[in-house]
């Protein structure tokens, strides 16, 4: 039975050409752009190094101070009590934040009041730097640089070429070293193979390369950067600098990423400890650990409450999704439906013969689903081929899109429902079709 | 005529329902993609204002030194080295909120019952001839304004038609940060980039012992050699002694900036594109079948006196009417976006996102239907009511 | 074999009943090859559609092999139509998309025989109508003639008690219709399938067992 139904399916396809072809054509670039999109999504912020923990990790990337004010004003309305007019007047008592500050964290604050939070296993603190410009063999590099600490390279794991992470004592003793990426090395030395204990000069300061790590696909800032520098070159004015904004970010890798509920709670708990500069008319301060996909929406749409941007996030992401699923489908199903009634006769001398509705369901179900296996082959080279063309084409900058086996799989089930949902409907209709009317249809 | 059309295709409206889904569809999806290109296109269309070609930018970082006497004459010093060169035509301050800097100042005001929301900067006696600003009424800032009752602001065209739309701005003195006074008026400045919209700016004196990190301008005579940025780089460094920075050119920023708003339009055009290909081929494919279908009506047409032009009329007005039902359903659910004003944007461009999504799907329409209706027009009638 | 008692059959709209069939009572014997005849529209298509299981009558009762197969359920249906009828249409119904063997096989494939056992049936009920050496040629490429004895042999591939043929020679010039013709009253002959047919030709009626007409939707002898 099951051989049979490929037999007439690769039969029908060859056969229709047009029909397969313009079904190969939708189902396949579909298929290609959604292949992309997961990619694109995975590469930004699936588990890959040097994000393996993403999904332990915590992150706090802005405070904001506010000032909060209660403001009380009265609403007057006039009713009518007892056929008399009387004036009834509310109170109406409500907060008002009139003034913001967001920026990142000062190092104090993460200094003083986060290194001991429970359910933690490890964290770091790390600070975006300057733009270097870097002048070698009259051209001009712009490096970007990101100053770090020890704990840095334990919570990611970058992939090393060469050398490895600074030590603990390293960065206490201020020492005048770096870790570069692969494009800063081919950059700067050029075809030399080892660069390990070659200089940088850098606004004319010397610093010795302790370690190169390899390109990866993710372009977060945190752990996209030219230049490593041990966080201990930050002058220590700006380091003891007692206000609550300043360049510094934080990292915490939990235990279990169930815990962010916990560690949530408790740096809310020690917020309301941590005393605001009195100069200032700021009276409230707000800084919550958010996880990565938290972050990213909150960047795009904004709230203040960062679950809700990511749940916005989801609803138009599948909003979007859905709709761009959802057109081809109603496309295919209305080719479906025609080319299936172009089949009557077939169904009705199927029927006479004795196929029964599932037969028949089952069947053109079945072709309909090789046809979409075909088109998602098709489609996955396309995409690669697509990959291939945005990887090289550097319109991402250094982000390369990676692509994985779950995107694979994923498509894979999509295709597979696009093909069941798209046969399914034409062949039920098709189904129900009288067999005496079917015969009727005058095709030989 | 069109009566017995009109009973023809409701009598087949259960057939049609699939269709008209689709367009529908596709029409709405073209709406909201042409919304979004032609506003992206209508900022895109307004000049910046300012010059990049030639033009480097350095925002320097100043030490936290308190002591600003000194601070005030490093800056002195450094332009006064920085003219020495001999293909830098010009140099100028400006504070943070510099060209294609990303910081924004804004703030709100209310005067004589105005309510005026605008974007501040500030920048130097130079910076009209450094940026290639071109002032339209009044003048830039002089000498004199330094010591000026009022603090003079220079305002971009977009504000004075805002505010003063009949009468001149020029002179006026209105309340932000203290009284100001309108001296003149440039055309424009889309110091965000060149796909951002304009907004309301003004602009004040940058003064020279002002706090605030100096943004450094210089502007390059034509065919300067680019190597000369490693000499600026080290003047830079050597009067500063230690200020950090970073030099760039503020062509390159203009392109690398528009990357941002190229990607997203691209992206969505050709997914849009095929989305589009894929309905016209499917429309296609059913139409050519429905023909096929339908060869007996069309032979008994033609046995009854009908001319192949009227049988290829009939077919094309039958897509047509289709094809504005779902234009119709569609345009009710895209015309609540001007109505609830989802989004802050002129009803105009709402109106032309529509006509030109209107436009596509027609003339898609009538491409997919051109070769389908030539074949119904073939049809004989001999041949076709035998089949029958 | 076949028993139908007052079989009938309104069609019905908003505005109109059609009657098509009015009260038909008719028996068929096992063995027996029974020609009904009739003007165009007199309703002996939908007589055979009911016979053949492919319509429900509006009222009445019929028995096939002593079955009352009204009670059926359209599965059930399905399973008696394959092993117990065998049709032959007009204008053939071949499977454009498959080739003459596959469309021979066609009512196997529903009884789940194996592919092989399949082939040989398949084969062997070409070789009776004498188009065994055009198993892998596709419909198209076959004379109406050719097509109508492909469509027998699909027919009686499964070897069914009854075969029910609508007009088989309608869409056949006189001497092709002949051939088809002998192949049924052979099969009828050597087999004693019984048969089933609608005609209009007078000449084909005649060399049947037993004639039958209808008017207007009622038997008249």
């Amino acid at each position: 039975m099951f051989k049979n139904y490929i037999k007439l399916a690769f039969k029908v396809l060859a056969r229709r050409k047009f029909f397969t072809f313009i079904s190969l054509f939708g189902i396949s670039l579909t298929l290609m752009i959604l292949m992309t999109i997961t990619a694109f999504i995975d590469s930004e912020l699936g588990a890959h190094p040097p994000i393996s923990d993403i999904d332990k990790m915590a992150f706090i990337n802005e405070v904001s101070k506010k000032r909060i004010r209660i403001d009380s004003s009265y609403t007057r309305d006039t009713t009518l009590v007892n056929g008399v007019s009387k004036i009834d007047s509310t109170l109406n008592v409500r907060e008002v934040n009139d003034m913001t500050s967001t920026s990142s964290a000062s190092f104090s604050v993460l200094d003083k009041n986060f290194r001991k939070l429970p359910y933690i296993e490890n964290y770091s603190f790390f600070s975006y730097g300057q733009v270097y410009d870097v002048f070698k063999n009259n051209s001009k590099f712009a490096l970007k640089s990101i100053y770090v600490d020890a704990a840095y390279w334990q919570v990611f794991d970058f992939p090393f070429l060469e050398g490895g992470p600074y030590s603990k004592q390293s960065i206490q003793n201020q020492e005048q070293i770096v870790i570069i990426n692969k494009k800063t090395k081919e950059a700067y030395f050029g075809d030399l193979e080892q660069v390990l204990g070659e200089e940088i000069i850098l606004d004319g300061k010397h610093y010795q390369v302790v370690g190169v790590v390899d390109d990866f696909g993710n372009s977060r800032p945190f752990i996209k950067s030219d230049l490593y520098l041990p966080y201990t070159h930050i002058p220590s004015d700006i380091l003891n600098n007692p206000d609550v904004l300043g360049s510094f970010e934080a990292v915490f890798t939990l235990e279990k990423s169930s815990r962010i509920k916990g560690v949530k709670a408790e740096v809310k708990r020690i917020i309301g400890g941590i005393p605001l500069p009195a100069d200032q008319e700021f009276n409230t301060l707000e800084i919550a650990p958010l996880t990565l996909s938290e972050a990213y929406s909150k960047s795009l749409i904004y709230n203040e409450d960062a679950s809700k941007s990511q749940w916005y996030m989801i609803l138009i992401l599948s909003g979007l999704l859905g709709l761009f699923i959802f057109l081809p489908t109603i496309n295919l199903i209305n080719i479906n439906v025609t080319r299936i009634l172009e089949r009557s006769s077939e169904i009705g001398a199927r029927k006479a013969f004795g196929a029964n509705r599932t037969n028949l369901v089952g069947q053109f179900v079945f072709e309909n689903v090789i046809l979409t296996l075909i088109g998602g082959i098709i489609g996955l080279i396309l995409a690669l081929i697509l990959l291939n063309i945005i990887n090289s084409s550097e319109v991402l900058g250094d982000g390369k899109l990676l692509f994985q086996g779950s995107t694979f799989v994923y498509s894979f089930l999509i295709t597979m429902l696009f093909g069941i949902v798209s046969g399914l409907i034409p062949a039920w209709r098709m189904s129900k079709i009288h067999i005496v009317n079917a015969l009727k249809e005058n095709v030989s | 005529m069109i009566k017995h059309l009109l009973t023809l295709i409701w009598n087949r409206k259960k057939r049609s329902v699939l269709l008209i889904i689709e367009l529908s569809l596709a029409f709405l999806i073209l709406f909201s993609v042409f919304g979004f290109v032609l506003y992206n296109m209508d900022n895109y269309k307004t000049p910046l204002g300012f010059d990049t070609e030639n033009i480097w930018m350095a925002s320097l970082r100043m030490n936290s030194d308190p002591d600003s006497a000194e601070r005030v004459e490093t800056k002195a010093l450094l332009l006064q080295s920085l003219r020495q060169i001999p293909e830098i035509s010009e140099v100028s301050y400006s504070n943070p909120v510099s060209p294609f800097s990303g910081s924004t100042w804004q703030t709100s005001t209310i005067d004589n019952g105005f309510e005026m929301d605008v974007e501040l900067a500030a920048a130097d006696l130079n910076n009209d001839k450094t940026l290639g600003l071109n002032v339209v009424e009044g003048r830039w800032f002089n000498k004199e304004d330094k010591s000026a009752k009022y603090r003079p602001i220079v305002i971009n065209k977009k504000m004075r038609m805002a505010y003063w739309p009949d009468s001149t701005a020029i002179g006026r003195i209105i309340k932000l940060n203290g009284e100001s006074k309108i001296v003149g008026v440039i055309d424009n400045y889309k110091y965000h980039g060149e796909f951002s919209e304009e907004k309301n700016v003004v602009i004040s004196l940058f003064a020279e012992h002002s706090d605030q990190n100096p943004t450094l301008i210089i502007r390059l005579k034509d065919g300067f050699d680019p190597t000369i940025e490693q000499d600026i780089n080290r003047i830079i460094q050597q009067t500063t002694k230690g200020w950090k920075f970073s030099i760039e050119n503020l062509e390159s920023k203009r392109k690398f900036l528009n990357v941002d708003y190229w990607i997203p339009m691209v992206v969505l055009g050709s997914i849009s594109g095929f989305l589009i290909f894929n309905v016209a081929l499917g429309l296609f494919g059913v139409l050519v079948y429905n023909i096929k279908k339908r060869r007996g009506e069309i032979g008994l047409r033609r046995a009854l006196g009908a001319n192949p032009k009227s049988i290829s009329n009939q077919f094309i007005f039958e897509i047509l009417f289709l094809t504005s039902i779902s234009i119709l359903i569609a345009l009710f659910f895209a015309i609540q976006f001007p109505i609830m004003g989802f989004f802050d944007v002129d009803t105009s461009l709402y109106i032309r996102a529509m006509f030109y999504s209107a436009l596509v799907i027609y003339s898609l329409v009538l491409i997919c239907t051109i070769y389908p209706s030539i074949q119904a027009a073939r049809v004989h009638p001999a041949t076709a009511l035998h089949e029958e | 074999m076949i028993q139908l008692n007052n079989i009938s059959k309104v069609y019905k709209t908003k505005t109109i009943e059609t009657l098509a069939l009015d009260n038909i009572n008719l028996s068929v014997e096992k063995g027996e090859f029974l020609s009904i005849m009739g003007p165009s529209g007199c309703g002996k298509s939908t007589l055979l559609n009911i016979i053949g299981l492919l319509d429900e009558p509006s009222s009445g009762m019929i028995n096939i092999s002593d079955q009352a197969i009204l009670e059926y359920k359209s599965k059930a249906l399905a399973k008696f139509r394959n092993q117990k009828l065998g049709f032959i249409f007009q204008s053939f119904h071949l499977i454009n998309d498959l080739s003459v063997i596959d469309n021979v096989e066609l009512p196997l494939i529903y009884r789940n025989i194996g592919s092989s056992e399949r082939k040989k049936l398949a084969e062997e009920a070409l070789e009776s109508v004498g188009l065994k050496n055009r198993m892998k040629h596709f419909p198209s490429q076959l004379s109406g003639g050719q097509k109508q004895r492909v469509a027998i042999a699909r027919a009686i591939v499964g070897k069914p008690e009854i075969i029910l043929a609508d007009e088989p020679t309608g869409n056949l010039d006189s001497v092709m219709g002949g051939e088809v013709m002998d192949i049924l009253l052979k099969l009828n002959k050597e087999n004693s399938t019984t048969i089933v047919m609608v005609t209009h030709d007078k000449l084909m009626a005649e060399k049947t067992h037993k004639l039958i007409r209808l008017f207007d939707g009622s038997q008249v002898n």
